[in-house]
């Protein structure tokens, strides 16, 4: 089986190194011993002990112990490793008797190194290849949205609407195509939208990971591009009292931010524990290099609450939280018609650079988002975990526009969605090498335009069910990790609308999909690991990407849905090779490859439309068939003690193979570098660090072939604007220079008995440079922020 | 698995599904019934020609953003002429139809029609109304016609322009008038 299954994953000559056990001479001693998670002191089985000076190792049992026999007086080192937690070494003197020797080894949080447990058990876990965001990355984006901070990462981009309103993307996909799991619950916050940020806090997380194959086995088919999961710190188990608290002060914006999360184990109730966590933010106008980006600002307010109880085999968890955003949409980008974008585009500076300050005025968008779950863990029998979560979600989505009439009060637009997830899953370990992962999942959710907005919404009314069915297995031993799983899932969507001439339109769809995948996680020697898998995805079309028609408010344009759309199924290889060299070097290649048969995309109709408005900007929903192959680089060299150079390249191919041309608005390729030196111990500081980072993106060439003007067969409205029309073309099929930037950071650690502070600094575009950024949909319009200073501080107790 | 799980696992099932159920009964009625009102769309807008003369040129987008092609109907002017044009906008997909002239007359200090017409046609516009700090509206304009001949006007109405920026009537609008455009369309014109 694994031997069929390997060979279906191997889709490169990997040659499976097996270490030569050495026979030892006539040394007698025994070590032995126990190997436990740090954290929860559950055995770990099939961790491997391994001695590099006898190249001689074993594992453990299933109840994590080892014996490792025949070994002579003198010392040696002793490497545990175990895929799901970081490598521990230790020096050992064996010393003429039999001795015991524990291990206690922590779960992965470091980037770059092996595999992370990122929820429970995850299909695909191993053989995805994933990023993590934590630590001291995470400590120096703090405070920005959550997409910005995972930009740090290698393959990670965003998708902005001005510089608070960023979205996530992932090797070059977006919107519906990425699952966001906030707190174990699938995001429900019209993430359909290219200007809708996803409305949860990121400082409930201490890490945040992200899948960048497609994860659809465990979340269904909008993980079809992969997922990011925000996941909170383990709830406290003995500590009666603890948290933190973050105060950041950004200069570019005057924005301040505050957070503060406590938590403590109730001591009279075992098990029973709890946490509270808030956050506030205040941006005003933000400032590009020459000029104010005039209604860039944003406030933020949320708060959630957790209450946890947990006996020997059950946890429960209430989850509550509330995330209410205002935030403005920059002014520069407000436009009528094509005219009006031509004249925007040329012009050297926007019309509007006033510095409004902490004022949010139209247009802007308002969202309030609340979400509540429930979670139960039931362990029957040692080998079996059960988990229930129930999670209801209600997102409220006011959007203002500029408007005539005295309407500038009233929502252009006006969501109101509820959802209502429910998730079994059963994870079974059958022994000590094979698991198998079982689970259902429901959705019900419903759409509404709350009446009133004088204008006809974008978004129709709809109702819609889903349902879902997952199994997967896996198969693990010390150095070598098989994963194949399979899914399906149906969907029911109903919905109504009124054309533009008040006719009442109702529609039904139903889909179904299926989703598998299958791929394998391999160590090749002490220092050389592979990654491989093989998803297949389908993603039904959303109703926005059917039925969507009207302007789209904020990004200026007209969308029309196309209600004949049917799945896009998407088959992505992702891989990785990662070495390290020796001390001092290591490096991870991880290349990718997506074709999608039935490519779902927006794309500008060549031929804008002729209103009384003037010609307007038309986007339609589209398929076709596409392919996306890239490669995410990078590595880490320790040129000498304390002082380090970390590169990171990532670059993307994006083709339309029916049309024969680049897909529009993908990333551009971009190649980082950053020096670091440390300071260990400094004084009473620890942690100390300072890095200064380059980064230079390519401009994108890659932008599809602007579409031939026939005049013969254009309708005789366009005959007066051919010049205008083809100006148009080049403009939003173009794309802006490229560009670079620098940034300094800097960081300490003040221990204070218990309790710590973190200090850290940064300087974002160094240089004060004009840029603008093709991912930005106002680009057309406004450079990018101009130099920012920044300092947080944190606080541990 | 024993029986005791088993059991148990079919409880949670239960209540699973149970859950979906319950929430999935409660709606159906909040659908749709009354088409939503287009309050802000403009459909049409009509300048009717008095004073030395009449005539009447309109130009009718039935269906506002949608597809459908626009329909624009002309009348010839006579030569050596002098007419006052009113302009009149309305919005005929909302129930009742309604005039967004007044819209623009109630916020005149955040509106402003310009007029563009092409090289060798021998028209002269003027503005014959203005908000209330004086600065120019559009709604009302006089057309002085010279010697007979055919060519274009070209009529936009922005929101939120650069209001008292310099500009004359039949030339080309400044690149700092700004705002964004409700109207732009253009007319054939001929003159008799």
């Amino acid at each position: 089986m694994s031997q069929l299954i390997g060979w279906g994953i191997v889709l490169g000559n990997i040659i499976f190194h097996q270490l030569a056990a050495q026979s030892s001479s006539t040394c007698t001693y025994k070590l032995s011993g126990k190997v436990v998670a740090e954290a929860s002191h559950q055995p770990v089985s099939y961790a491997q002990v391994f001695i590099p000076e006898l190249k001689r190792g074993v594992f453990t049992d299933s109840l994590g112990n080892y014996v490792i026999d025949k070994l002579c007086r003198g010392p040696l080192t002793l490497v545990c490793t175990h895929v799901n937690f970081q490598n521990l070494e230790i020096s050992h003197t064996v010393d003429g008797s039999n001795q015991k020797l524990n291990f206690h080894l922590e779960k992965q949080s470091v980037m770059l190194e092996e595999v992370v447990i990122s929820e429970h058990k995850l299909p695909g876990d191993a053989s995805q290849t994933k990023e993590v965001l934590a630590g001291r990355i995470m400590a120096t984006t703090r405070g920005l949205p959550l997409a910005q901070a995972l930009q740090e990462l290698p393959g990670i981009r965003t998708i902005q609407a001005g510089p608070q309103v960023v979205k996530p993307v992932i090797h070059g996909l977006h919107s519906n195509r990425i699952h966001i799991r906030n707190n174990g619950l699938r995001q429900e916050d019209q993430q359909w939208g290219q200007e809708h940020a996803p409305v949860l806090d990121p400082f409930q997380a201490s890490r945040l990971t992200v899948l960048k194959g497609p994860a659809a086995i465990r979340y269904g088919n909008d993980a079809i591009a992969g997922a990011i999961l925000v996941n909170p710190p383990d709830m406290p188990e003995t500590d009666p009292f603890s948290g933190e608290a973050h105060l950041i002060g950004i200069a570019n914006g005057r924005q301040g931010i505050g957070a503060l999360r406590l938590e403590g184990a109730v001591k009279p109730v075992k098990g029973l524990s709890w946490r509270v966590q808030g956050s506030l933010k205040r941006a005003g106008d933000m400032r590009a290099p020459d000029y104010w980006l005039t209604n860039t600002g944003a406030q933020e307010e949320n708060i959630s609450a957790t209450l946890a109880y947990r006996r020997k085999r059950w946890q429960t968890e209430v989850f509550a939280s509330q995330f209410n955003t205002e935030m403005g949409i920059l002014r520069a980008g407000h436009i009528g018609n094509i005219t009006d974008l031509l004249e925007s585009f040329d012009r050297q500076q926007p019309q509007f650079t006033d510095n409004n300050e902490y004022e949010i005025m139209n247009p802007r968008q308002q969202v309030k988002h609340r979400l509540l779950k429930g979670r139960i863990n039931w362990q029957p029998t040692e080998n079996d975990d059960l988990q229930l979560i129930y999670g209801y979600q209600q997102n409220q989505r006011q959007e203002f526009d500029i408007r005539r009439g005295g309407r500038s009060d009233i929502p252009a637009l006006d969501l109101d969605l509820t959802t209502h997830t429910a998730e079994l899953v059963w994870e079974r370990t059958l022994n000590e090498s094979w698991e198998l992962v079982t689970g259902v999942s429901g959705l019900y959710q419903e759409n509404r335009n709350v009446p009133g907005t004088g204008v006809r919404p974008l978004l129709p009314f709809y109702d819609s069910y889903s349902g879902g069915a997952f199994t997967s297995i896996k198969w693990t031993t010390s150095k070598r990790v098989y994963e194949a799983g399979i899914r399906y899932d149906g969907r029911f969507t109903e919905s109504i609308r009124f054309t533009r001439l008040r006719v009442r339109e109702s529609f039904e769809f139903p889909f179904h999909t299926f989703s598998a995948s299958i791929g394998g996680w391999w160590k090749l020697g002490d220092n050389m690991n592979v990654r491989s898998h093989l998803g297949l995805a389908m993603r039904p079309p959303h109703v926005n990407e059917l039925l969507s028609e009207g302007l789209h408010h904020g990004v200026a344009r007209l969308e029309e849905g196309d209600t004949t759309l049917v799945p896009e199924t998407g088959i992505k290889w992702t891989g990785e090779w990662s070495i390290r060299l020796n001390q001092n070097f290591s490096f991870s290649a991880a290349p990718y490859l997506h074709y999608f048969q039935n490519f779902i995309f927006i794309t500008p109709d060549p031929l804008p439309r002729v209103t009384i408005r003037g010609t307007f900007p038309v986007y339609n929903y589209t398929q076709t068939d596409a392919l996306l192959a890239g490669v995410d680089l990078s590595g880490t060299w320790s040129i000498v003690q304390n002082w380090e150079l970390e590169g990171q390249a990532s670059f993307l191919r994006a083709r339309d193979l029916t049309k024969e041309q680049f897909l529009i608005g993908m990333p551009a390729d971009r190649i980082s570098a950053t020096l670091r030196r440390e300071f260990p111990k400094l004084g009473n500081l620890k942690q100390t660090f300072v890095q200064i980072r380059g980064q230079y993106v390519f401009e994108q060439i890659r932008t599809p072939d602007l579409p031939t003007i026939t005049p013969e067969t254009l309708p005789e409205v366009y005959q007066t604007q051919l010049d205008q029309l083809r100006a148009y073309q080049a403009t939003v099929f173009g794309a802006p220079n490229a560009y670079t930037l620098v940034q300094a950071e800097a960081g300490t650690t003040l221990p204070m008995g218990t309790s710590e502070l973190q200090f850290t600094v940064s300087c974002t575009n160094l240089l004060n440079t004009s840029y603008r950024e093709y991912m930005n949909a106002f680009w057309l319009y406004a450079d990018e922020p101009g130099r920012n200073v920044s300092l947080r501080i944190r606080w541990t107790f | 698995m024993n029986n005791y799980s088993f059991k148990t696992l079919t409880l949670l099932l239960a209540v699973l599904a149970a859950m979906m159920l319950i929430t999935s009964c409660d709606n159906d009625d909040d659908a749709p019934t009354e088409p939503p009102n287009e309050e802000e769309v403009i459909t049409s807008l009509t300048m009717t020609f008095s004073g030395g003369g009449v005539a009447i040129f309109t130009w009718i987008d039935a269906d506002g953003e949608g597809p459908a092609a626009p329909v624009i109907t002309e009348q010839a002017l006579q030569a050596n002429t002098t007419y006052t044009v009113d302009i009149t906008l309305l919005n005929t997909l909302e129930m009742p139809a309604e005039n967004i002239t007044e819209e623009i007359a109630e916020e005149d200090d955040e509106h402003q029609f310009f007029f563009e017409t092409s090289a060798g046609l021998d028209l002269d516009i003027a503005y014959a109304d203005m908000d209330d700090d004086g600065n120019p509206l559009g709604l009302r304009t006089t057309f002085t016609t010279g010697a007979a001949g055919t060519g274009t006007v070209k009529v936009t109405l922005r929101h939120e322009p650069t209001k008292g920026i310099t500009y004359t009537p039949g030339g080309a609008i400044p690149s700092g008038a700004g705002g964004s455009t409700d109207i732009e369309v253009t007319f054939d014109v001929e003159i008799q």
